[in-house]
């Protein structure tokens, strides 16, 4: 098997470095705003609390992004 | 019974002090000296890679200060966790090249590295040796004075020992006994006793985080029981606070993005960098770390904090209810109430199991910080005053800076809360990360840019340090706690971490100077590019997925 030629990454490294960075801004900002309602009118999903649940989503992205960096950009040299 | 802590305590330090005796027999068949004493002579596997990097990153904070932000402010705090993937994905991007050119120019410390880009000026590297004592310092002595307070809770029954004739509190007995155990199998096996123990602390403190979440939600009926409980606290911990309020959306941000890179950046991790064995090593890391330590924080100790506030809810008036002095005791206090409630003899083995992991935390930051202080202070500053010592003279400096640490630190701590040295230290904890962040704009620079001027990276280290020095709690040290600078960079740390905007101050002004100052020579440049490149070896340059 022979390795892509580098450029073919560039593709996934962009997409995947978007990814992860939207997910720390929005994350913490503007979706836990949206998903954990207010004080007076909390969101439940399923019994639990759905900004605990969004911590949870948020983070299983960004630890995807970079399973799959891992996976395919990082490379053993060694 | 009555004898599980002692005999907990007692096995957990004989291992330490083991495993700093074999990091002293491996270390003797090694070539260099002082490449073993720091570095491991660079060959450290996956495991204690992981492992001696997670211990390092997470102090007590993880499994006292964390899960208490979450008992008082509910889930909010919880989204700090976001910085776990950032440092993760650094360990690979950033600590990787560092591995890379650390290898083929024989680098041992982050000065060693920055200096030799920048020109090797004394006085660059004096200032990063300089930012990296002001983080090192007061962790050591922190973690040194947690450590007493943590063996004080592992025997609440004893209010003194006898030694030598004196009478010592249970707390400065155990500063004491542990300094001495820490700076013991530092100083004897260097960077494999030190990541050797890490890899028990951190199995430790990971089981301990995990399972007190695990053990908290089946007291409380399983998920659906404990969520009930959860659903019936007041609104207030289960939404996110606007800012200006605390563990607002702009500080979260910021600290994820900003405090995690610190983090990373400081010595000790460094020196990891440079002393692991190989790529797939920091790649399996990062895996490790974006995994785990996300799953032990977010199902572990995070769940004790939340449902301690259901289980010990605040009273009326918003105090601690009674038994709870400190937020910060949760976990420790969900545990001692539960575990032997629910499991009997195995639950009390567990409550002094986790009470040790506590104290592995502190000492497994300690040990890391010991250790790189020693290695700035022999190669950043002794190396330069006597450039002809040899390595073992220099090994032999590195282990006296760790005695004289070690002794300074017990002592600041023995004089007690409340005084003016001690105070100050911890001011200076506070803000240790916001210091260490200071590295961050020359690290990436020299690392993927390299358009940067010595006097740019001079000017950015020393705007970014006055800025860090402007906000509280040692701004308020310096210009008083009413001074109207004081009282703008207080509002301003509610809003955005400090280490950013110093970070941000550090880049305008490392950009700005550069712009007019001239750029290490091309030659030199393309040199050092070239020793960062990869060079792939036998096995082809292929990523996993086509190997």
């Amino acid at each position: 098997m022979t390795d892509p030629p580098p450029d073919k990454l560039r593709p996934l490294r962009i997409r995947l470095t978007v990814v992860f960075l939207t997910a720390l801004l929005i994350g913490p900002g503007l979706g836990a705003h949206l998903s954990g309602g207010d004080p007076e009118n909390v969101r439940f999903l399923f019994g639990v609390p759905a900004l605990y649940l969004w911590l949870v989503f948020t983070c299983l992205v960004m630890t995807s992004c970079i399973l799959i960096a891992a996976r395919n950009l990082w490379r053993d040299e060694d | 019974m009555d004898y599980i802590p002692h005999i907990t305590l007692v096995l957990y330090l004989g291992g330490l002090l083991t495993l700093g005796i074999l990091g002293l027999l491996k270390s003797r068949r090694a070539k260099h000296a002082e490449a073993d004493y720091y570095l491991a002579s660079r060959g450290q596997g996956v495991l204690t890679t992981s492992l001696t990097i997670m211990a390092t990153y997470f102090s007590g904070f993880a499994i006292l200060t964390f899960p208490g932000w979450v008992y008082g402010n509910g889930v909010p705090p919880m989204f700090y966790a976001l910085n776990l993937p950032v440092a993760a994905a650094a360990i690979y991007i950033l600590g990787n090249p560092i591995r890379r050119i650390g290898r083929k120019r024989g680098y041992i410390t982050p000065a060693d590295m920055i200096a030799d880009y920048y020109g090797d000026s004394q006085f660059i590297r004096g200032m990063v040796a300089f930012l990296g004592a002001l983080y090192v310092v007061p962790y050591v002595v922190m973690q040194v004075k947690a450590g007493g307070i943590l063996a004080q809770g592992l025997f609440p029954d004893i209010a003194s020992v006898t030694l030598l004739g004196q009478e010592l509190t249970m707390e400065n007995a155990g500063v004491g006994a542990l300094s001495l155990i820490t700076m013991t199998y530092v100083i004897v096996g260097g960077m494999r006793s030190v990541a050797w123990t890490d890899v028990l602390q951190g199995l430790l403190l990971l089981s301990a985080m995990l399972l007190s979440g695990v053990v908290l939600m089946h007291a409380l009926g399983g998920p659906s029981g404990y969520f009930k409980e959860v659903s019936q606290l007041d609104g207030q911990l289960l939404t996110m606070p606007d800012a200006p309020a605390k563990f607002n959306a702009w500080h979260a941000v910021t600290f994820c993005a900003f405090a995690s890179l610190a983090s990373i950046v400081q010595p000790a991790q460094w020196m990891r960098f440079y002393a692991a064995r190989d790529s797939a090593t920091l790649r399996r890391t990062a895996i490790a770390f974006s995994t785990i330590l996300p799953i032990c924080f977010i199902f572990g100790v995070f769940l004790v904090g939340l449902g301690g506030r259901a289980l010990y809810p605040m009273l009326a008036d918003g105090s601690l209810p009674v038994g709870l002095t400190n937020p910060d005791q949760i976990v420790v206090r969900v545990i001692q109430d539960l575990f032997p409630e629910l499991l009997g003899t195995v639950g009390v083995i567990l409550v002094s199991l986790i009470l040790v992991a506590v104290m592995a935390a502190s000492m497994s930051t300690a040990d890391s910080n010991l250790h790189a202080l020693s290695a700035v202070a022999t190669r950043d500053v002794y190396h330069q005053l006597r450039p002809k010592a040899g390595e073992k003279e220099r090994t032999w400096f590195g282990r006296a800076v760790i005695v004289i640490a070690t002794l300074a630190a017990a002592g600041i701590t023995y004089a007690g809360s409340g005084t003016n040295l001690l105070d100050t230290i911890a001011a200076f904890f506070f803000l240790a990360m916001a210091f260490s962040a200071q590295l961050l704009p020359i690290t990436i620079d020299l690392l993927f840019l390299r358009r940067g001027t010595k006097a740019g990276a001079v000017a950015g280290l020393v705007a970014g340090m006055i800025v860090v020095f402007l906000f509280p709690p040692l701004g308020a040290l310096l210009f008083g706690e009413g001074s109207a600078l004081v009282s703008g960079t207080g509002k301003l740390k509610a809003l955005l971490d400090v280490g950013f905007c110093g970070m941000v101050v550090n880049t305008i002004v490392f950009v700005f100077v550069s712009r007019f100052t001239t750029p290490p020579d091309t030659a030199h440049r393309e040199a050092f590019a070239q020793d960062l490149r990869n060079q792939p070896q036998l096995k082809a340059d292929l990523p996993i997925s086509k190997q």
